[in-house]
């Protein structure tokens, strides 16, 4: 048994608001802001942490359907781009590994999108460039929207109507 | 052993002499950013910012005022203040007999600005220094004491200048954004300030820069696009640097910035961060009673003031609910054409497009990899700010792509 995080943080968030904040010296203007901030940040936090594997897992789906698509460009071109190919496979067998954490999935979703950048120098030039440039603007539309509703609760968002619940993003083979 | 869902890996946390060097080698911008940037990363691997008491920024204070004041001086009501999410800033009184030391005893109201270990824009505090005093007498801008830029007395790079009255938002916007975004300035106030701002644009936009100090700007040659591409050499340094994970679309579009970087036609001083919120007004009559924030100034194209004036993300609603005021002020024709008649330069529709993409994605590498990376280290005093801007990286990355989308059709 482990304590339960989202008990703890529901705890943390109700000691510094019941008891911290109405504590701190209103004349000082910088940990009034941040006790404020530091509050809304823990409320995130504990909102979207139960979606956290999910949000990687989807994250580096959209990837590697990325590299699949820029892939045959790649070798249209005839380029170097090396990583690629073993970036792909490594991140499908990722994502068949349930043992995988989020760090983890974390690192293979950066390795792959480092395969992806350089695919992207690699076909500067050629006769892909616009194709690959095309295929990436669009997939990036899915991978935006996730990251807009993960921290649409921080208040920048002119419409937040514009941008659907996270949920709702994060269920299999969602599209904008 | 492999450690199980071990720490991310990332080099740019204790970046070696080599990732340093190949860094400068592969994009290479103004001597002066080279320098700041250069320090930043061979500092990255040092301790975190600890906050500097009270007392010791006092010290310092008395410090380089007896290095630089020959008559008795006394430094009175020294206090903490907000605002911005860059730097940390000391209000105080300095008792003195002027900087030439000829004026009787008199109170002079001050602020020094000291930049953390590392902040959400890594800036020189000379270029700051050097540019507000270059515009002194031309507009409002505080006076400019002293700088230490290299840290011959504080522990971070420090800049003190006099104390401006006025206030960057009317007290009838509450809004309640962090670093004030989209400032109304309400029916009454509006054109005025609109005016002042126009004046003031057409001021630094068209000044002569060959008759003004300004040893640690780099000049760009009109004719040619080296200076934008030096500047687009440092935001992709700046990006190496800081970021966390790649993105395809940072560097899409730096390729195309680079393929279709513009001639400059007109050498002028550009602010950087040009916006409501960066200017000081009188709450009475809505007169600029300073410019603030140069920290990010150079010299380059007016078309990137323009862009970042008229982004949206400074923009509002009219009191009509149907009418968006670009910069809290009019709609965007109404802006441009205004700028037109008051600097008698051109708005070019087709730079205007090209520092759109430039601005976006400056927006996002400020917010997606500085940020990131300064709370990161825990490099400043408020790391619960930057990586609350982190969070605006989303927004800025969808008009970076739409933006895109837009010029590669």
């Amino acid at each position: 048994m482990i304590p339960e995080i989202d008990t703890q943080l529901a705890a943390v968030i109700k000691s510094l608001g019941d008891n911290v904040l109405p504590a701190v010296d209103a004349t000082n203007p910088m940990a009034a802001e941040q006790i404020q901030l530091c509050l809304a940040t823990l409320a995130l936090i504990k909102a979207n942490l139960p979606q956290l594997h999910r949000y990687l897992r989807r994250d580096l789906e959209t990837n590697v359907a990325l590299a699949k698509a820029l892939k045959p460009l790649a070798d249209q071109a005839d380029t170097t781009a090396s990583l690629i190919q073993p970036a792909i496979d490594t991140s499908v067998q990722a994502l068949a590994d349930p043992e995988k954490g989020a760090t983890e999935i974390e690192q293979q979703v950066r390795s792959l999108k480092e395969a992806i950048i350089e695919l992207i120098a690699a076909t500067r030039g050629s006769k892909v460039e616009s194709d690959v440039a095309a295929i990436i603007i669009k997939a990036q539309e899915i991978v935006i929207l996730r990251n807009r509703a993960w921290t649409v609760g921080m208040g920048f968002e002119p419409d937040t109507k514009q941008i659907p619940p996270l949920k709702q993003l994060l269920t299999r083979n969602s599209r904008p | 052993m492999t450690q199980i869902d071990a720490p991310l890996s990332d080099p740019r946390q204790a970046p070696t002499a080599g990732f340093i060097d190949d860094l400068r080698r592969r994009y290479p911008t103004e001597k002066e950013i080279d320098r700041v940037l250069t320090r930043k990363m061979q500092a990255r691997a040092a301790a975190a910012y600890s906050p500097v008491s009270f007392a010791q920024m006092v010290q310092c204070l008395d410090t380089l005022l007896k290095r630089k004041l020959d008559k008795p001086f006394a430094i009175r009501n020294a206090r903490w203040m907000t605002g911005g999410s860059s730097k940390l800033q000391m209000g105080f009184e300095l008792e003195w007999h002027g900087i030439d030391g000829n004026s009787a005893r008199h109170v002079t109201p001050m602020v020094l600005r000291m930049s953390p270990a590392e902040s959400i824009v890594e800036t020189s505090r000379r270029r700051e220094f050097e540019i507000i005093n270059a515009l002194s007498g031309l507009i409002p801008v505080p006076v400019c004491y002293w700088e230490d830029e290299l840290m011959e007395i504080f522990p971070y790079p420090v800049l003190i200048f006099g104390f401006a009255e006025g206030v960057a938002k009317p007290s009838s916007d509450n809004s309640q954004q962090v670093t004030g975004l989209g400032i109304n300035y309400g029916a009454a106030l509006r054109p005025r300030v609109t005016d002042e701002f126009m004046n003031g644009l057409a001021i630094f936009h068209t000044a002569d820069i060959r008759n003004l100090k300004l040893d640690y700007f780099e000049a760009p040659e009109v004719g040619c696009n080296a200076g934008v591409l030096k500047q687009v050499n440092m935001w992709r340094r700046i990006w190496a640097e800081d970021r966390g994970e790649e993105e395809a679309l940072i560097h899409l579009a730096g390729n195309w910035l680079e393929d279709n970087a513009p001639a400059l036609d007109h050498i002028s001083i550009i602010h950087g961060d040009c916006r409501s919120g960066n200017f000081l007004i009188s709450e009475t009559d809505g007169h600029i009673t300073a410019w603030l924030d140069w920290e990010l100034a150079v010299l380059g194209d007016r078309h990137q003031d323009l862009t970042w004036a008229t982004s949206l993300a400074y923009s509002h609603m009219a009191e009509d609910g149907k009418t968006l005021l670009v910069n809290g002020m009019l709609p965007i024709d109404e802006f441009y054409a205004a700028y037109e008649r008051a600097t008698g330069l051109s708005v070019d529709p087709q730079r205007i497009k090209y520092f759109r993409v430039y601005n976006a994605w400056v927006a996002t590498i400020v917010c997606m990899a500085t940020a990131y990376r300064a709370a990161k280290g825990g490099k400043s005093h408020q790391d619960i700010v930057l990586t609350w801007l982190n969070g605006i990286g989303g927004l800025l990355m969808e008009q970076l792509r739409q933006n895109l989308m837009e010029v590669m059709r």
